[in-house]
């Protein structure tokens, strides 16, 4: 009795279990095919859209920020892989892949003019002339969105936010601590210079902690020093306006 | 060219670009934009000597920028020439004197260099060139007739300075492509087809 329990038992239980695993596959399969057929239908529907609007989005760059943040609301990275829906019918990847190489390019070519540090807007302006007149109009999005896909590199591009709304592109590897961003912004609003009295007035600091600033950002060839003054001048090449190393 | 006026780039009105910068790196790119500055400048003008002394004492446009009320001081345009030198650009006039100076250890009276803004190799091959061009080879020509001649008015190296110009005729010598030789106080120079 027990052993025909026990028998009976486990075929059923066998049996069971078979039926459940075959339901469950049907269901699963079921399911695969409708979200294989929403993605076609939704592929569909972006080609369509990028047939409608890919000039657009290459020239208009408000137009391709509002595509950038609408793709990061919905959770799904434009330019995290070049074989993606976006990058493949809009050529987004591209243009931000080209864009990353020209960055880099020119950030090497100023470097040993600026020690590595180059505001924004001049970097937007030397990928203007680098470009030509007749390519794609580039704004500071596009850089920002380009170089946070260069980080993926490893260390080596960051971004500095300076105050009035301005920012510096940081193309070398070395830690740019608050004490250092507080000196370039102090710079910044004083014609791109400062002196060691103007530190201690603005920022009421010890000359050891003024010392060490200034010795590291003069290492890294960020800061120029000028004796012909009374008092000696530090210079950020990255602040001055002009391209003054052309 | 008697208008215009040498227009100098925009890092010579920087401030820190007139003194001379502690750190090896940064020293390296502004000897390197000194350098450039001072080649163009000369390229420019024609200028094939500069006397330092000179230059500063009298402010000369090239080492003062009134502007910014900055000049280079005799030290740093000293250092920034040895590198030119040191870079092939630039020789001291008195190049044979100065090794009996050196021995005296009198080393300010070093004044005048030979500005090569285009190096003796690169004026060796234009000159072959005009005189190949010119249907001049295997015929003498006298070093003054390359300076001053008429069928060479045109020429980047018409009125180029003696000194450069027996430098680049020894290149050609090296390359057997031409001899020299002397006579009373002139110098002839042959030509000859490769």
């Amino acid at each position: 009795m027990r052993r025909g329990i026990g028998i009976q038992a486990a075929q059923k239980q066998t049996q069971t279990q078979k039926q459940l695993q075959n339901v469950s596959e049907q269901l699963n399969t079921e399911n695969i095919n409708k979200i294989k057929e929403q993605l076609l239908v939704f592929k569909e529907n972006l080609e369509i859209f990028a047939t409608k609007h890919k000039k657009d989005i290459i020239k208009n760059p408000e137009f391709r920020k509002y595509f950038q943040d609408m793709c990061n609301m919905i959770g799904v990275d434009p330019l995290a892989s070049n074989k993606g829906f976006w990058c493949q019918v809009l050529g987004v990847g591209d243009f931000y892949y080209t864009l990353g190489v020209q960055i880099i390019e020119i950030c090497l070519k100023y470097r040993s003019s600026n020690g590595g540090l180059m505001e924004m807007d001049t970097l937007a302006e030397h990928l203007r002339k680098l470009r030509g007149k007749n390519s794609q109009e580039i704004s500071c999005d596009d850089i920002e969105c380009s170089i946070s896909k260069l980080k993926v590199l490893g260390n080596g591009f960051n971004i500095i936010k300076v105050s009035g709304g301005k920012k510096l592109v940081q193309s070398v590897p070395c830690e740019l601590n608050k004490d250092h961003t507080d000196i370039i912004i102090l710079a910044q609003d004083n014609n791109a210079s400062i002196t060691q009295s103007l530190v201690i007035s603005k920022l009421k600091w010890s000359e050891e902690r003024i010392n060490n600033v200034i010795n590291f950002l003069l290492q890294e060839s960020m800061i120029w020093i000028d004796e012909q003054s009374n008092e000696t001048i530090y210079w950020f090449p990255s602040l001055w306006s002009n391209f003054s190393f052309e | 060219m008697s208008n215009q006026v040498f227009q100098f780039p925009p890092y010579y009105h920087k401030e820190p670009f007139f003194t001379i910068q502690p750190i090896l790196n940064t020293r390296k790119k502004q000897f390197q934009m000194w350098q450039d500055l001072i080649l163009q400048y000369c390229r420019y003008y024609k200028i094939y000597e500069l006397d330092i002394n000179e230059s500063i004492k009298s402010n000369s446009v090239l080492f003062n920028n009134e502007k910014i009320n900055r000049k280079l001081s005799r030290e740093a345009l000293k250092s920034i020439i040895d590198d030119i030198i040191e870079n092939g650009f630039a020789e001291w006039v008195d190049k044979e004197k100065e090794k009996e100076k050196e021995k005296d250890k009198d080393n300010n009276n070093n004044n005048r260099v030979l500005i090569m803004w285009r190096k003796p190799d690169e004026w060796a091959s234009l000159i072959y060139k005009w005189v190949a061009d010119c249907g001049l080879l295997n015929t003498v020509l006298t070093v003054w007739e390359i300076q001053n001649g008429d069928d060479s008015k045109k020429q980047e190296f018409h009125q180029l300075n003696t000194t450069i110009l027996m430098k680049s005729l020894k290149v050609l010598e090296k390359q057997s492509k031409c001899q020299t030789f002397s006579q009373d106080e002139n110098v002839g120079v042959k030509f000859f087809s490769i």
